[in-house]
Parts: structure tokens; sequence; C-alpha cells
């Protein structure tokens, strides 16, 4: 399609403007070029909303994976917990001392004061001293 | 040409030409704004709930969440029922087009989930499912969804998924975790096994819902059961829910956390001894408890036989299942004497001094006798030697009403005060229906019958200076939401009215029961006063007949076979920190409490005071250490 300037009723578009703006044709462009930048900043507002949504989306998203990760840690965590629980269940420890031949025997009254559970880091800084014991309690070594 | 164009140009430019084009163009989008304006009016308007509805479905996620269930601790929080993350493993059979990728797959589940074998799971694995309509006709239809393992452990999931995962990059066959989806479960666990499952019982599951149907779980169901809500929201295509939208994703509360005030060394030690009982004596069953006289609260209890709450096969038997010690009642015997005593004493009828004749043993007037014939004896003796003329007599001199009240301050035929729906109150007749021989039998603990608890809870009574107490065993129940526990308020204690100074006389004649010429010097710890009472009754037993000749095989009666033997008491005798009640059913070869049961009591407390700590308060014989 033939898209020059036409002549409608025999005045073309360009002349009538020209007559219309005083000879100069420059507002028609500035009108255009505002109208252009208006839909940029529309187009520009636009794609902004529609970026900044779609990075919203994807945030949620990520928040909902690392949501589902903890739940997955926080179940593991729990299975952990509950395996402990079977673990020190006293007829579970007592088949592992009888397995190992550990010969645990429990202490006769008086005859711990007390425990101190220590590292070997803290047990090498701790001077030796004759460990108290009950009066009614004596350590034979007979029969050894 | 260019003539020819500008020719053309012309009667192309013509403005009869220009206003048959515009028009044409203005009439072709009008017609187009038409039908994209009825188009529209069609689907905003004529169409718009069934367009809104599709929408939604799209879109639209629905989601029941429950939370967990509330679980059970000991007193100092050991885990004793839990609830134990699964995945349920699920597959898509449509999307695995290929038939190296569906046979792979088979061979991945069937090396993970041995419950099927690889035929039934290439079978199963088949894109397309044939259903039967009403008119039997096989209609073939997408298979998009096969349940491979509901609650699957995470460990063979992990190992599940270690397989399905592709090989490298360069491996270019479909990735089957695309295929293989997983989607969180739940199951009930009991991390200790047999250890208390009586008192915890178990949870069947229907329909995805838990169903309990046994013990605390079933009793406080209202308590640990979570909340349920339904979850509506805007998803995106991946199936998350749209930030922007107006969603209201509710997180569902958990259930409420209960604590015991069992301890579990102490509950482990119980149940360790009892297994000893069924080695040594095969019995038809035996349970136990041990309490905290100063409150009531149970500290251990513990029957066989029992079940394993993991284990199906364990339910089938009624007798390991139900709670024996609350609901089983049973004559207590010679545990019943010292409270007849006791209010004899109270009522200055008798001292501990007093001499009772004991008939040598067979009391023919009243059809009743002793294990041992004994000429006369001190009230202490009647209880140290478990007299039935001796208490008998003590007993007649208190009369019908003065036995029963005796015997029920102490709290038999009442309810124990835990939480237990089904616990029995057993079997006791008002003084005004009793018969001639009553007044003899219910002293020494025959003619009516009581439970184990009821038991505990009357030595309870003994041991905290007549103070009663409402037996106790839930601690607190915490919410996991806030982290608070509501301890749970003691009911108090129940006056009987008993003579502290007559009660430390009681004391020591039972205290004299474990000494080395007493009935239960089995019984006697090392370093500590006990005060005790052994107890054997016999068992009344049903009629026993032929089903094949209808004959009678067994009478109905007491019989001289089956005994209950029981050992009741405390420990220190004077501030007593522990109460245990033993009841051994039927042990074959041996029949006397003393000689079954006092060990078992023996045993126990000796662990359990160590395991707290209690000093002893008798000089202590010397230990040899380092001797085996």
């Amino acid at each position: 399609m033939n898209l020059q300037p036409v002549k409608i009723g025999g005045n073309s578009i360009m002349g009538e403007r020209r007559r219309r703006n005083n000879g100069n044709t420059g507002s028609y462009s500035g009108f255009v070029i505002k109208f252009i930048l208006v839909i940029i900043a529309f187009m520009a507002v636009l794609v902004g909303h529609l970026y900044l949504r779609q990075q919203s989306v994807k945030s949620a998203e990520r928040t909902d994976d690392i949501k589902k990760q903890i739940m997955d840690v926080k179940a593991e965590n729990r299975n952990l917990r509950n395996q402990v629980a079977g673990l020190t269940r006293w007829e579970h420890i007592s088949r592992m001392i009888v397995r190992f031949k550990l010969d645990l025997k429990p202490a006769m009254h008086g005859q711990i004061l007390n425990i101190g559970v220590y590292t070997p880091e803290q047990a090498a800084t701790i001077p030796l001293t004759p460990l108290k014991v009950a009066s009614n309690v004596s350590f034979s070594t007979q029969g050894r | 040409m260019g003539q020819k164009t500008n020719a053309g140009d012309g009667a192309v430019n013509s403005p009869e030409s220009i206003r048959i084009r515009s028009r044409f163009i203005l009439g072709l989008l009008i017609i187009v704004g038409v039908v994209l304006g009825g188009r529209f009016f069609c689907i905003q308007v004529l169409q718009r709930d069934y367009y809104l509805k599709e929408a939604r479905r799209i879109y639209t996620k629905k989601q029941i969440v429950t939370g967990q269930r509330g679980e059970i601790f000991d007193r100092n929080g050991n885990l004793l029922v839990a609830n134990s993350p699964r995945l349920n493993v699920e597959c898509s059979p449509y999307n695995v087009v290929k038939d190296e990728d569906r046979r792979r797959l088979a061979w991945i589940l069937a090396q993970h989930f041995p419950e099927k074998n690889y035929r039934e799971y290439y079978k199963r694995l088949d894109r397309y499912r044939y259903v039967a309509g009403d008119d039997g006709k096989l209609t073939k239809r997408k298979n998009q969804y096969f349940l491979v393992k509901r609650n699957a452990s995470l460990e063979r999931v992990q190992l599940l998924k270690k397989s399905l995962a592709p090989t490298g990059k360069k491996d270019k066959r479909l990735n089957l975790l695309r295929v293989v989806t997983f989607s969180p479960g739940v199951v009930r666990a009991y991390p200790k096994g047999r250890m208390l499952a009586n008192l915890l019982g178990y949870v069947d599951i229907e329909n995805d819902t838990i169903k309990p149907r046994n013990g605390l779980e079933k009793r406080f169901d209202h308590t640990m059961t979570p909340e349920k809500i339904r979850n509506v929201y805007e998803r995106t295509p991946s199936g998350h829910p749209i930030s922007f939208a107006n969603n209201k994703i509710i997180v569902p509360a958990n259930g409420k956390d209960i604590y015991l005030t069992i301890i579990e060394p102490l509950q482990a030690i119980l149940e360790e001894e009892l297994n000893t009982v069924v080695e040594e004596w095969h019995p038809e069953g035996v349970f136990a408890a041990i309490a905290d006289p100063r409150s009531g609260e149970i500290l251990a209890i513990a029957q066989r036989p029992t079940f394993d709450p993991g284990d199906r096969t364990t339910y089938k038997n009624a007798g390991a299942v139900r709670m024996r010690y609350a609901q089983d009642i049973y004559e207590p015997g010679s545990l019943a004497k010292p409270f007849s005593v006791l209010y004899a004493l109270e009522r200055k009828l008798v001292t501990p001094e007093d001499k009772i004749n004991c008939e040598k043993g067979r009391w023919h007037e009243k059809k009743l006798t002793d294990v041992s014939s004994y000429d006369m004896l001190t009230v202490s003796d009647v209880i140290k030697k478990s007299s039935n003329i001796g208490t008998a007599k003590i007993a007649m001199m208190l009369g019908k009403e003065g036995v029963y009240h005796a015997l029920t301050r102490f709290g038999f035929h009442t309810r124990s005060g835990l939480p237990f729906t089904a616990e029995q109150r057993g079997f006791f007749l008002p003084p005004a229906r009793w018969d001639s021989l009553a007044i003899t039998r219910i002293p020494i603990g025959y003619s009516f019958s009581t439970t184990l608890l009821q038991l505990l809870r009357a030595y309870c009574g003994l041991a905290n200076n007549g103070k009663l107490p409402y037996l106790k065993l839930i601690h607190g129940i915490r919410d996991p939401e806030t982290g608070n526990m509501e301890l749970v308020p003691h009911k108090g204690f129940k006056e009987t009215g008993a003579d502290p100074v007559q009660l430390y006389k009681l004391i020591d004649m039972m205290i004299s029961v474990t000494a080395k010429d007493g009935t239960a010097r089995r019984a006697a710890i090392p370093g500590f006063q006990v005060a005790g009472k052994t107890g054997t009754s016999r068992k009344n037993i049903e009629a026993l007949k032929d089903p094949v000749t209808g004959k009678i095989i067994r009478k109905s009666g007491y019989s001289t076979s089956e005994y209950y033997t029981s050992f009741a008491g405390f420990v220190p005798a004077h501030d007593p920190r522990l109460v245990m009640v033993i009841t051994v059913d039927n042990p074959r070869g041996g029949k006397g409490g003393g000689a079954v049961a006092a060990p078992v009591f023996r045993r126990t407390m000796e662990r359990a005071l160590r395991y707290l700590n209690v000093q002893p308060t008798e000089p202590f014989p010397e230990p040899v250490v380092g001797r085996r």
C-alpha cells in the first residue's frame, strides 16, 4: 500500500498542518515524541511491575523451597531423636553390654561419690588426688 | 513502468478509492470489534461462571494440613511415644514413555522395596490402566498415579533417591527423579519397644486418620490430637503459593505433649526384673508397680505378658494388651491383713504383745487353717508369720463394720485416681450381705477382690502416715507451640484417720516380716529397713467341661494348684521413698509370695534405691570390691 502523504479534497495533509501552525510542522513531531515517551514510560512501568511481580514469585518459590528444606531437616532431626530414644533404652544397652563383653556391674552403695566426665584435655589439667571413698567401703585386692 | 505506476497511483489514490478503502477497513474493524466484543461478552458475561470455575480449578490448590500429634515423655523428658517422619513414594507411570526406562525403574523399585518383585512393578508401571465401567467394558485411561510405598523410612528413601538420580551429565536417559515423587507422611513410633506398652496403648490408621485403640493414646486422644486445617491458595504452575495473591495459609496447631510421672530408668529396672520372674517361674502373668508414697506418683508400672506396639502380631493375645494392673481383679490374700490389725490396734482391742491362740494351725469351727501350726502368737507375730487364724480372731473383735471400715478407708473398692476408664473397682459386699464366714475371710484377703492399683494406693497410705494419696500418672501437659508446661495438680490426700502411733507399731511388725524368721526374708535389702507383707491367694476358677462329653472335668471354686502370689512393701520403712506391689499369677513350681514375689521386690528396690541415691539407713554390710 502506498503510504505517501496524500491529498484529501485537493489539499495535502502536510499542507493543511503547515497552514494551521503558521508554516511549522515541528509541533506534530513533538506530539508524536511526547506520545511515544508516554507510551514508553507506561510500558516501562508495566514491564517493571511485571518484572517485580515475577521476581516476587521467584523469591516466594525460593522461600517455599527453603521452608521445605527446613521441614526436611526437622524431619531428619525428629527421626534421629527417635533413633537415639531407641538406642538409649536399657534393653538395647544391656544387649550391647553382653555382646561386647563389657561386663559392667552396678556400683555398690557408697562406692561412687561423684563422677567427673572430662575430655582428655581437661583430665590432663586435673591434679591427681586420692579418691575419697565412703567409710563403710573397703577395696580388697583379695581373689585377684 | 514509472509512468504506469504514477497513472495507477492516481487511480488508486483517487478520493473515491481512498473512501472505499477506508470504509472497507472501518467495516472490517467494526466486524472484528463486534466479533471480539461478542466473544468477550460470551466469556465474561454468559460463560463467566464456567470459566471462573475452570481458572480457579487450575490455579487454586486445596490442601488439608494436619499438625503433629502430641508425644508422650517420661518425667525427665525421655521420649516414650513419638511421631516418626516417613515419606510416601509415589510415581507417575504415564510419564515413563520408553520401555527401557520402565524396566530400569521397575528394577530399582524391586531392589529397594522387595515387597513386590520386578514383574509386579513392571506391570504396575504400564502407561495405561484399564478400568471396568458399569457395563463391564474396559476403558483405557492414563495411568498417572501409583503408590509405590506408603510410609517408607527416610533412610530407605535416601538410598532410593541415590539410585534414581542420573549417573552424570552424560546420562541422557530419563531422569527418574522427575517421575518418582515423595510426599510427607508420619507414623506413630514407640522407640522403647515393649516398655510401658500396656499403659501407652497403640493406634491404628484408618483413611489416613489416627484411631487410638488403647491406653493413654485413647484416654488422652483429645489432648494429643492436632488441629486439622483446609488451606485454599492460588498457586504458580510449579505448585508454590503465589506471593502477591490474597492467600491465607494457616499453620495448624500441634497436639499437646504429655509428660508422665514415670521415671524411665526405674521402669527399665522393673521390666527387666519382671522378665526374670517369667524366665524363672513361667507364670500366667505378672504385674507390678512402684509409687512414691508421699505424692502417690507412679514411678514405674509393668506387666507380663505384654506386647510390642511396633509389631502387630503381638496384639492378638488379649491378656497381653489389656492393663492387668487396673483391669484384673483378684483376692489379695494376706496383703489385706495389716489393715484389720491396724484398726484393732487403734481401737485398743489388742496390743502388739497380746497373745492370740492360733489353734495349732487348724480352726475347725471356722474351717480355717494356717500354713504352719502355731499355738500362741503375739499380734506382732500374727503379721510376721502371716497367720490366718490369728488375723481372723483379731478381726472378729472388730466386728463386720469394723473390718469393712478398716479396709475401705484405705481405698479398697474405690478407683485409684488414675486416668483409666477401664479401671475396675473390684468386688466388695457391704457388711449387711456378708455370710457367717465372711468376717474370718475378708480380713485375710478372701471374699473380696481388688486390683493391684488399689493395693498400691493402700500401701502408700500405710507408708504415708495414714494419708491416702490419689495415685497420679500425668506430671504435666506441654504445649509445643509455646513450650509452656502445665503441671497437673495433685488431687490431694484422703485422710484415713489412722493413728500415727499405732501405724508406727504396725510398720515395726511389717519390718519383722522381712527379718530372718519372717515370711519375706528374701525381701530384705542390706542397709535398709523394709516393711512389707507377703500374700498368697488361691485362684477362684470356673468349672471346666469336656467339650465332647459335656462332663465336668474341674469343679468351680478355689483351686488347689493355682495361686496369686504377691508382695507389697515400702522402703526405707520409717521414711519411705518407694512403695512397690507385685503380683505373680500362677507361678509354676512355687506358690508363696515370700519365695516368688519377695525376691523380685528386693532386686528391684536395691537397684531403684541406688539409682535414686537413697542413702542406707542401717549399718551396711561391708562389700568386697574387686573380688569376682
